[in-house]
C-alpha cells in the first residue's frame, strides 16, 4: 500500500470520517457535493489541517497519527490547487523550481530540473512567462509541473478542471491521464464531475455529509448507484424499496414489478431513456404504469428531459415531437411507464 | 422638449451635477501650486538659493525623511502583519492607538514626545540618568518626531496589502516544502512589494513635510534641526522671495522622488 | 470725514499725554470707544497686557479686547500680509520699522516701555550656570530666541558686548517658547527678559548678568492703519501710556521708557 489514510475530522457541527487506501501508481477520486467534506479531507491529507483522530500512513511513513502530526512543509507531498496558486511575482520556470530552491537545491539545478519538467509538459517557450499570462490550460499543467518538481510520493489534486472552460477540460483531462498514468506515487483528486472520475481514477469514492456512501471503480458506482446525488450525477433515477419476488414495494404505497425475483431492501435504478409517457394509462406489455404531473421541462440538445411528480417522482427523457404531440406543459397530467426488464435492481 | 445630455463615455451616463464640485476641487488644489509659481522671484532665483544656505536645510530635510522611512520600514511592516494576521485580544483597540498620529495634530504629537522622550520625559529621564542621553535638540529627534507622524500610514498602507494576499499562497508554498520564513520572503514580500512601496512613498512625503512635531520636540537650529519647512516658515518673516525660492526647491524635489518612485514601485 | 477727525483727535490727545508725562487719565481720550479691538503684542508683554486689557475692559463698558501674543517680527509680518489689527506693540524698534516702512501704522510709534535680558535657568540649576560666560560652555544647553525676532537681536548684542560666542541647540520663535523650555528642564539655560522670569514665579530661577545693560529693549506702540476700530485703538494706547498703564507694567517688571 502507498497511501493508507484515514481522515477523521470533527468540527462540531461539521464532521468528516473518511477511510482511504490507495496503492502506488493508483488514482483514488473523492467525488461528492458541494460541503460533502472531500476538500477537508485533502486538507488533512496534505497537512494543512489538524486531524481529530486517525491516521495518515504513506509508503510506510507516519505522517500524522494520535500522537505526531508532521507539518505540510515537510510531508511529500504535492498539491494542486483549484484556482493553481502560481505565484504572480515569478515566472512559470521559478514556479516549477520554487520547492526545489526552498529545499536547499542550488539555482542551476533547479532551473533546469524545472526546464526539464516544462518540456516534457510542453510549455518549453512558456518558461519566462508570468501566471497572469499563461491560459487555463497552461496554468493547470504549470501547478502540475510545480507539484511533481519536487518528487512527491503523494499527489493531490483539488477540482483540477474545474476553473477551465468546457472545451479546454477535454484535452486537459486526456493529458492529464497521461501524466497520472506516468506518475509512480499515488494520486487522490477530489472532483465534482463524474466524468473526471471516470476517466482519471482507478478507484472512486463517494462521499457524502462527511461520510463515504459508496466506493467502488468507476464503472460499477455509476452502474449501480446507492444515494440520490450519486445517481442524478450519472444521469439514474434511483428509487429505494422492498422487494418480495418480482414484485417491490416503494414509499407512497406504490409498487413496481421488476425482472428476477429478489428479497428484502434494494435499489431500483431507471434511466431516463427507459420511461415513456402517455396521455392515458396504456395498454400493453409494460407491467408498470403510474399516474403523475409534469413539474418542469428542460432542454438538453436534441431531447427534452421532463421532471414528472409520481409517486414516484422521475426524469423522462422525451424527443421534443412527442412533448408537442402529449402537449406537455408544466402542471399536465400524464401516466408514466417502464418495462420491467429495463428496471435495474441490486441489493442495497 | 429638448434638454442638453452628456454622452456617456465609457457606458456610464455623467451626472452634470458631479462635474462642478470636482472641477472646483482640481482648481482648489492646482491654483495655489500655480500661484507659488507665477509669484516666484525667477529672475533673482539664483542669488535668493545660494543667498540663503538652501543647501543645509535641504539635505538635513532629505537625510532626516529617508531615515524616517527606513525606521517605519523596520518597524511598520512587521506591525502590519501582526494587525492583518495575528488574532489577538485588543487587536481593534491597537489598530486605533496606531493611526492617532494619522490624526493628532502634529504639534500635540511634539509635545507628547517632549513629555515622553525629553531630558526629563517619563522614559527620556531614564536614559539620561542611564545613559546621558538627551533627545531634543538633535538630529536623531526630528527623525523620531517625523517617524512617529509618518510611521502609521505605512502601517495603514501595508496591512490593507496584507489583508487583500490571499493567504493559501502560503499554504501553497508550505506544500512545496518551504519554511514559513522561506515562504514569507520569496512569496509573501514581492507580492506586497507595490504596496509595501506606495506606503513608503507615503511615508517619506510625510516626514519630509512634517513641522509641528518637529519643532516642539527637536527645536530649530540650523544644520541640525532647522528642516525646510522650519527654514521656509522663518524665511516668511522677514524674506519672503526667499522663503519662496525654498519652497519651489521643495516643491520640485517632492515631485521628483513622487515621479520617480511611483513608476518603480506600482508598476505591478 | 468725521472718523478721521476723531482719530486725529485721539492721536492728538495720545502724543500730548506722552509728552507731558503721565498725569493725565485715560479717560479724555477714550471719548466713543466701543466695540471690539484687536490688538497684537509681542510674548514677553503677555502678563501685563492680559491685566491691562481686563481693566480697560472694566473702564471702558462695550470694548471688548482680543489679544494677539507673539514673536514681534512675526506679528509685524502678519499685519504687513494685511491682517485686521488695531494695535501693534513690538519688542523692538526693528520689527516695528517693518509696518511702519510698509506704511501700514498710523500715526508716529511711541516707545511705552524698556525691557532688560536676564539669564533663565530651572529651578535645580543643573549646569551651575551663574553668569553669562557659564552659558557658553560646552555641554551647557542654551536656548535662545531666533535674531530675527526682538529677544534673540538682544540676546545677540548682550553676547557681542561680552565678547562671548553662544552655541545655542535652539533658536525659538519667541520668548516665551524659550522659557517653556526652561520650565520643562529642558533647557539648561535660555536668554529671556526679566519681566519673563518674573511672571514665571517659582518655576526658574532669573540670573542677572550686567551685559544686559547694554541690549536693552525698546518696545514701541502705534495704531494700525488696517484696523476696523480707530477710536478704541486709540482709546487702548492712551490707556497703556496713561499712569495706571505704566503702574501696571511696571509692577511686571518692565523699565520705564
Amino acid at each position: 500500500m502507498s497511501l493508507d489514510a484515514h481522515v477523521v475530522v470533527d468540527r462540531g457541527s461539521f464532521a468528516v470520517d473518511v477511510p482511504l487506501r490507495v496503492p502506488s501508481g493508483g488514482v483514488l477520486a473523492l467525488l461528492g457535493p458541494n460541503g460533502a467534506g472531500k476538500t477537508t479531507t485533502l486538507r488533512a491529507l496534505a497537512g494543512l489541517l489538524p486531524m481529530t483522530r486517525g491516521h495518515v500512513v504513506l509508503d510506510g511513513t507516519t505522517l500524522a497519527d494520535d500522537r505526531i502530526h508532521v507539518p505540510a512543509e515537510s510531508r511529500p507531498v504535492g498539491v494542486v490547487f483549484q484556482d493553481y496558486l502560481l505565484f504572480p511575482t515569478m515566472s512559470a520556470r521559478d514556479n516549477v523550481a520554487f520547492g526545489l530552491r526552498a529545499s536547499g537545491t542550488d539555482r542551476a539545478a533547479a532551473l533546469a530540473r524545472a526546464d526539464q519538467l516544462l518540456d516534457r509538459f510542453e510549455l518549453g517557450g512558456h518558461a519566462d512567462v508570468r501566471p497572469a499570462k499563461l491560459s487555463g490550460g497552461q496554468a493547470q499543467r504549470v501547478a502540475l509541473a510545480r507539484a511533481l518538481a519536487v518528487s512527491p510520493r503523494l499527489l493531490l489534486l483539488d477540482e483540477p478542471l474545474a476553473a477551465l472552460d468546457a472545451g479546454t477540460r477535454m484535452t486537459v483531462r486526456a493529458d492529464l491521464r497521461t501524466h497520472l498514468d506516468a506518475f509512480d506515487g499515488a494520486t487522490v483528486l477530489v472532483t465534482h464531475d463524474p466524468l473526471d472520475a471516470l476517466v482519471l481514477a482507478d478507484q472512486l469514492v463517494v462521499i457524502e455529509g462527511g461520510r463515504v456512501v459508496q466506493s467502488g471503480t468507476p464503472a460499477e458506482v455509476a452502474r449501480a448507484p446507492r444515494t440520490d446525488y450519486v445517481a442524478r450525477l450519472v444521469g439514474l433515477n434511483l428509487l429505494l424499496g422492498l422487494a418480495d419476488g418480482s414484485r417491490v414495494a416503494l414509499a407512497d404505497q406504490v409498487s413496481l414489478t421488476v425482472a428476477g425475483q429478489h428479497h428484502g431492501p434494494v435499489y431500483l435504478a431507471l434511466r431516463p431513456s427507459a420511461i415513456s409517457l402517455f396521455a392515458e394509462q396504456p395498454h400493453g406489455s409494460p407491467r408498470n404504469s403510474w399516474p403523475g404531473r409534469v413539474r418542469s421541462l428542460e432542454s438538453r440538445g436534441d431531447t427534452i428531459r421532463a421532471a414528472v411528480d409520481g409517486p414516484p417522482n422521475v426524469l423522462v427523457d422525451l424527443t421534443a415531437a412527442a412533448v408537442a404531440e402529449l402537449r406537455l406543459v408544466p402542471g399536465a397530467p400524464v401516466w408514466c411507464a417502464v418495462k420491467a426488464t429495463e428496471v435495474d435492481v441490486y441489493p442495497v | 422638449m429638448t434638454s442638453r445630455q452628456l454622452h456617456p463615455r465609457r457606458g456610464g451616463r455623467l451626472p452634470a451635477g458631479l462635474l462642478v464640485p470636482a472641477g472646483i476641487g482640481v482648481a482648489f488644489l492646482l491654483l495655489p501650486l500655480l500661484a507659488l509659481l507665477i509669484r516666484a522671484p525667477w529672475r533673482h532665483l539664483f542669488g535668493l538659493l545660494s543667498g540663503h544656505d538652501v543647501l543645509t536645510p535641504l539635505r538635513l530635510s532629505l537625510e532626516t525623511a529617508s531615515m524616517a522611512t527606513v525606521a517605519s520600514l523596520i518597524l511598520g511592516v512587521p506591525m502590519a502583519w501582526v494587525l492583518a494576521r495575528l488574532e489577538f485580544p485588543g487587536r481593534g483597540l491597537l489598530r486605533a492607538l496606531v493611526t492617532v498620529p494619522l490624526v493628532l495634530p502634529p504639534v500635540v504629537g511634539g509635545v507628547a514626545l517632549l513629555l515622553g522622550f525629553g531630558r526629563s520625559g517619563v522614559i527620556g529621564r531614564w536614559l539620561y540618568d542611564a545613559f546621558g542621553l538627551s533627545l531634543p535638540f538633535t538630529t536623531t529627534a526630528v527623525v523620531i518626531a517625523e517617524t512617529f507622524v509618518a510611521l502609521p500610514f505605512l502601517v495603514i498602507s501595508v496591512e490593507g496589502s496584507l489583508r487583500a494576499l490571499d493567504p493559501r499562497f502560503d499554504e501553497a508554498a508550505a506544500t512545496l516544502g518551504a519554511s514559513r520564513w522561506y515562504a514569507f520572503t520569496r512569496v509573501t514580500l514581492p507580492m506586497l512589494a507595490p504596496g509595501i512601496g506606495a506606503g513608503a512613498v507615503l511615508c517619506w512625503a510625510r516626514a519630509l513635510g512634517e513641522f509641528g512635531a518637529t519643532i516642539t520636540f527637536a527645536g530649530n537650529f540650523p544644520g541640525t534641526t532647522q528642516t525646510m519647512p522650519l527654514t521656509v516658515y522663518l524665511a516668511l518673516q522677514d524674506n519672503p522671495d526667499g522663503a519662496i525660492a525654498l519652497s519651489l526647491v521643495l516643491l520640485a524635489v517632492s515631485i521628483a522622488i513622487l515621479a520617480l518612485l511611483r513608476e518603480r514601485w506600482l508598476r505591478a | 470725514m468725521r472718523r478721521r477727525l476723531l482719530l486725529a483727535l485721539s492721536v492728538a490727545c495720545t502724543v500730548t499725554t506722552t509728552a507731558c508725562g503721565s498725569s493725565s487719565s485715560s479717560r479724555s481720550s477714550s471719548a466713543g470707544a466701543t466695540g471690539p479691538v484687536v490688538v497684537s503684542a509681542a510674548a514677553s508683554l503677555k502678563e501685563s497686557f492680559t491685566a491691562l486689557a481686563g481693566r480697560f475692559e472694566a473702564t471702558h463698558p462695550g470694548v471688548k479686547v482680543t489679544l494677539n501674543f507673539g514673536g514681534s517680527d512675526s506679528l509685524a509680518a502678519q499685519i504687513t500680509g494685511g491682517a485686521a489689527v488695531d494695535v501693534f506693540a513690538a519688542a523692538s524698534s526693528k520689527t516695528m520699522a517693518t509696518v511702519t516702512d510698509a506704511k501700514d501704522g498710523l500715526g508716529a510709534p511711541v516707545t511705552f516701555v524698556r525691557n532688560e535680558l536676564e539669564i533663565a535657568v530651572p529651578p535645580s540649576n543643573p549646569a551651575h550656570v551663574a553668569t553669562l560666560a557659564d552659558t557658553t560652555r560646552a555641554g551647557v544647553k542654551l536656548v535662545i530666541c531666533a535674531p530675527t525676532v526682538p529677544c534673540g537681536a538682544a540676546a545677540t548684542s548682550a553676547y557681542g558686548a561680552a565678547n562671548l560666542t553662544a552655541k545655542p541647540v535652539s533658536l525659538e520663535q519667541d520668548v516665551k517658547s524659550v522659557l517653556t523650555k526652561v520650565e520643562l528642564n529642558e533647557a539648561d539655560a535660555g536668554l529671556v527678559y526679566q519681566t519673563d522670569v518674573k511672571a514665571a514665579g517659582d518655576k526658574v530661577t532669573g540670573i542677572a548678568f550686567p551685559e544686559a545693560a547694554q541690549a536693552i529693549a525698546t518696545y514701541p506702540i502705534v495704531a494700525v492703519k488696517s484696523g476696523k476700530n480707530p477710536a478704541a485703538a486709540a482709546a487702548f494706547i492712551g490707556y497703556v501710556l496713561s499712569s495706571t498703564g505704566a503702574a501696571v507694567l511696571s509692577a511686571a517688571g518692565f523699565l520705564k521708557p
